[in-house]
């Protein structure tokens, strides 16, 4: 192996800086004595709540609908296959406000689907559905990619062994398939939700933003700070990024190899 | 009673074979790689499609592979390592099925281990046992003993013919190991470039081979002629053999009955020509001449006469063959 040139070295440096230093920064101007009060104001903790709720929601959704499709996407050679993928892998890439936007055309009270579901009394945009749907929508595909990666990679001879035991496709599935990659469905669904639980334009632009409704923690960090109260957003901040350091550390070996 | 007939294409190639074997029969598929033995074990478990397939009289080629009454075990058995070796075998069959079958194989203390605890030859009786206890009419076996060391070798195939001499179904095992389909096959079906060349008894296959391919296997001269009054003529010369078949036939001259000399030889061999050392391949306790000449032929000698006669390649040598030593049938 070579090493690479001295000179590369302080630039690398500089790199872990620009990732570094922000975290410190939240660090620094915490205000750590108020920690538990902060924690314990009505309003956050309603936040925090709808935060686990819609992420959780979102994540269930994604795992119920992404398993189906990242089996077929995995197993089936169909054309338009990778037009598939890329239109499932977009949210992954696209700025999420246009995400959220893009719902709201389509699913908004005139929207394309939206105004047929009207009728029918469902009501998606400002409310706490909304905000599941597009935490998904921005969320899912992280689950997705994971778990066709590891279906690709399982020996599909086990799956051929299996039949000739007498077990139907459905059985295959259940029984060596998905034993087979469920460290990687594990990692896609904590991956997935870890997403969803940080989601912010879409959310904010599909379901608003309402205090005790579709009002989700990095909205209320965002609404705090525009209004000043520095201290609350800060700590609220420090818990979004615990959860997400928490995540990749449980993760750390595993969603690299997936991905 | 097992009756085939597969035919199919995948990939440009294709695979065109009858197969016919009666109950308790064990059936070796023989054939180098890419003759289409796993091709072929594949169409018969319905793993992919192409060709009919009757068992016991009931036709199965329009069954899934879970409906076939056929057992497989696989190269590298395909066990399922986040299973328990019981619980493999118990995958398609009962609990009762699989641990009566687990003491069969001499493994009943190993069912709570993982596969990826077995040994080579472990891993090998957990295979067979979880295919014969689906109970089965045919039982398939893909190169069974390939993936194992010499010594775990024998064993397990003297376990393995033990094991298929009481399977009363068809047993049909695709192997390129002439000493497996040799030590367990009642019948042996040589299989080249997806096609049956060679079918019969071990014993007719190894005394009258057909092809250059199992000629070499069964370490033989195989030499293709015209025979007349006893006179077998080739593309390059002639050979005097003891017969009274007449036409096409094919002669097997076997390397031992190849005698070398420096000089011309006298006496009795009616086959005497001059060739040419190509090669010399040495075995464990003799030496395989090559000699080129108008009938190539390989000569059995044993290490010293290597050095007596001072062989080496590109030698001319005097060739000597009894014509009574050659066998010679019709094609």
């Amino acid at each position: 192996m070579t090493r690479p040139p001295r000179a590369v070295y302080p630039l690398a440096a500089l790199a872990v800086a620009l990732f570094a230093v922000p975290l410190l920064g939240l660090l620094w101007r915490a205000p750590w004595s108020a920690v538990w009060d902060q924690l314990a104001d009505p309003d956050a903790r309603t936040a925090l709540r709808l935060s686990l709720v819609t992420s959780l929601s979102a994540t269930v959704l994604a795992v119920v609908l992404g398993i189906p499709l990242a089996w077929v996407q995995a197993r089936v050679d169909y054309p338009g296959r990778s037009v598939v993928r890329a239109l499932t892998t977009l949210p992954m890439v696209l700025p999420p406000v246009v995400g959220g936007i893009a719902l709201l055309l389509a699913l908004g009270r005139r929207g394309l689907i939206g105004q047929h579901l009207d009728k029918v009394g469902v009501n998606l945009p400002f409310h706490l559905p909304g905000a599941v749907l597009a935490e998904a929508f921005v969320a899912m595909p992280f689950f997705v990619l994971t778990v066709e990666a590891a279906l690709r990679s399982v020996d599909t001879r086990l799956e051929d062994a299996a039949r000739t035991l007498g077990a139907s496709p459905w059985r295959v599935f259940w029984r060596v398939t998905l034993p087979l990659v469920r460290p990687s469905v594990i990692a896609g669904a904590v991956l997935c939700w870890a997403r969803a639980l940080g989601e912010f334009g879409a959310t904010i632009t599909f379901a608003g933003n309402l205090a005790g409704h579709t009002q989700t923690l990095p909205l209320f960090v965002y609404v705090k700070l525009e209004s000043g109260d520095t201290g609350s957003a800060i700590v609220l901040s420090l818990v979004l990024l615990l959860v997400s350091l928490a995540v990749l550390v449980a993760l750390r070996d595993r969603w690299m190899k997936a991905l | 009673m097992l009756d085939a007939r597969i035919d199919l294409t995948v990939g440009g190639f294709r695979l065109d074979v009858e197969l016919t074997a009666a109950a308790g029969e064990v059936v070796a598929v023989l054939g180098p790689n890419g003759a289409g033995k796993t091709t072929l074990l594949r169409a018969l478990a319905g793993l992919v499609e192409g060709g009919r397939l009757t068992l016991d009289g009931v036709v199965l080629d329009r069954l899934p592979p879970e409906k076939r009454p056929i057992g497989v075990v696989f190269q590298d058995y395909l066990l399922f390592p986040h299973l328990s070796v019981r619980d493999n075998v118990a995958f398609g069959a009962t609990r009762h099925a699989a641990d009566q079958w687990l003491a069969r194989v001499g493994l009943a203390d190993r069912g709570g281990a993982r596969p990826a605890e077995l040994s080579g030859g472990q891993a090998q009786r957990v295979a067979l046992a979880r295919a014969l206890a689906t109970d089965p009419t045919l039982l398939l076996l893909d190169e069974p003993l390939a993936a194992l060391d010499v010594r775990t070798r024998s064993e397990i195939r003297r376990d393995l013919r033990h094991h298929l001499s009481d399977f009363p179904g068809v047993t049909l095992l695709v192997t390129h190991d002439p000493v497996d389909a040799f030590a367990l096959a009642d019948r042996i079906v040589v299989l080249e470039g997806g096609r049956v060349t060679q079918s019969g008894p071990p014993a007719d296959v190894a005394a009258r081979p057909r092809s250059d391919y199992v000629a070499e296997l069964v370490g033989t001269n195989l030499v293709r002629g015209v025979a007349h009054q006893g006179v077998v003529s080739t593309s390059g010369g002639t050979l005097v053999a003891a017969t009274t078949v007449e036409g096409p036939v094919l002669a097997v001259v076997p390397p031992g009955a190849v005698a070398l000399h420096r000089t011309h030889p006298e006496g009795s061999p009616r086959n005497v020509w001059e060739g040419r050392i190509a090669a010399l391949d040495r075995l464990v306790d003799r030496v395989h001449v090559r000699v080129e000449g108008p009938i190539p032929l390989v000569a059995a000698v044993v290490p010293a006469a290597v050095e007596d006669l001072a062989l080496r390649v590109d030698d001319s040598i005097w060739v000597a063959v009894k014509a009574t030593e050659i066998e010679v049938y019709p094609v």
